[in-house]
């Protein structure tokens, strides 16, 4: 099907590259996969090569690793206490994967991994997992400790056992959505008023005059874009490791 | 000068030594009060990137109606899913749409609760990450 150029979805499909099929499960190598694969890939060799040298006066690509280590390592310290930084692998990765992820997105003709509620939903899953079971390992049943709220009466604890319990539920639908939700509208409003450039220009001397506005607008929303990019791998690493403090700290 | 003068005075011509030591104690002054004036205005900054009104407020409202909503999916699904199993049709929905509601609203307070005082009772530990954490659950214990 041939695709209209201003069509502000068309950036989010699944194309297979390499067609793998076990049974009749589809096991392609997608774009999406692919664009996972290079974010992992470029992740892992900016901290090696920057890191190489462990000067002692860092270099640029030091200070960069250094800071992003410092910045995880406070952030879930702050959170989690020290007993958290057990989790540091685990929170450095995720924040430096949809961090990573999300920035590849801005880049033209990239594809925007996190922009698929798949992918954030495993990641949001992915930490429940950990939680729930490190919580579980870790504190035995005292662990449901979480889901019952001290100075409640008898009466009302039924019910204030299940709205916990609802609210425990609608946290990784609640950290996943919202990163899906803010790359997806982000980039369909970049494309949006990116069309409107194409759309009008072809009006003429008036067209391409008009064309200005919705041009200056695109250069606004970059720049937002880039700053949701960040900002949301921020919030995604410090609801995980606050979400990592209830499984440290059950029921407090 | 006063200094230079004490120089001389100690009659040891070819030595600048003291001299030197003034002139780095001199520096070193300049350079603190210069640090001390630099730190002042980016605590200003931050203090400016801080107030409410930028983008962050955007995002904190964002974040705040996606806990809303997830609240209220979440109970809906469990509802739906316990009316399609036990053949209930309403009024599994119905429940849990108000129990997701409760959960919806529970989880805004959560975000937006400020601070627990730490409790007297707790150890140490706890009350430093039950501190920074924004729980309102120990706010009622």
């Amino acid at each position: 099907m041939e695709h209209d150029p201003t069509d502000p979805i068309h950036q989010f499909q699944i194309n297979r590259i390499v067609p793998i099929k076990i049974g009749d499960w589809d096991f392609s190598f997608t774009n999406s996969a692919l664009f996972m694969v290079l974010t992992v890939a470029v992740t892992t060799a900016f901290l090696y090569y920057t890191t190489r040298g462990r000067g002692l006066v860092p270099s640029r690509g030091q200070s960069i690793t250094e800071l992003t280590y410092e910045f995880t390592a406070n952030m879930l310290r702050d959170a989690a206490g020290t007993a958290g930084m057990k989790f540091f692998p685990f929170v450095f990765s995720i924040f430096t994967f949809v961090l990573v992820a999300n920035l590849f997105g801005m880049i033209p003709f990239f594809f925007t991994v996190t922009s698929h509620l798949i992918v954030t939903f495993a990641l949001a899953m992915l930490v429940m997992a950990v939680v729930v079971g490190y919580g579980l390992m870790k504190h035995g049943l005292k662990f449901f400790k979480l889901f019952v709220p001290e100075g409640v009466p008898a009466l009302l604890m039924p019910l204030v056992v299940l709205i916990e319990v609802v609210s425990f539920l609608s946290r990784p639908v609640s950290l996943s959505v919202r990163l899906f939700a803010n790359m997806l509208a982000g980039h369909i409003t970049l494309k949006v008023f990116a069309g409107f450039i194409v759309s009008l220009s072809t009006f003429g001397a008036l067209g391409i005059l008009g064309s200005i506005l919705p041009l200056l607008m695109v250069v606004a929303l970059t720049a937002l874009e880039f700053l949701v990019a960040a900002l949301q791998a921020y919030v995604f690493a410090v609801l995980t490791c606050m979400y990592l403090n209830d499984a440290i700290h059950p029921g407090h | 000068m006063a200094d230079e003068d004490a120089g001389t005075r100690d009659g040891t011509p070819g030595t600048d030594a003291p001299v030197q030591a003034a002139a780095w104690d001199a520096r070193r002054a300049a350079l603190d009060a210069k640090l001390a004036s630099h730190r002042a205005r980016s605590d200003v900054e931050a203090e400016r990137e801080r107030r409410p009104g930028t983008s962050q407020g955007i995002a904190e409202g964002l974040k705040l109606a996606s806990e809303f909503v997830a609240g209220i999916v979440v109970g809906a699904a469990i509802g739906y899913g316990i009316d399609r199993l036990a053949g209930t049709m309403p009024l599994g929905l119905v429940v849990f749409l108000m129990i997701g509601f409760a959960a919806g609203v529970r989880n805004v307070l959560r975000s937006v609760a400020p601070a627990p005082p730490p409790r007297p009772d707790a150890s140490a530990e706890t009350a430093k990450a039950s501190a920074h954490q924004d729980e309102s659950r120990s706010k009622r214990a």
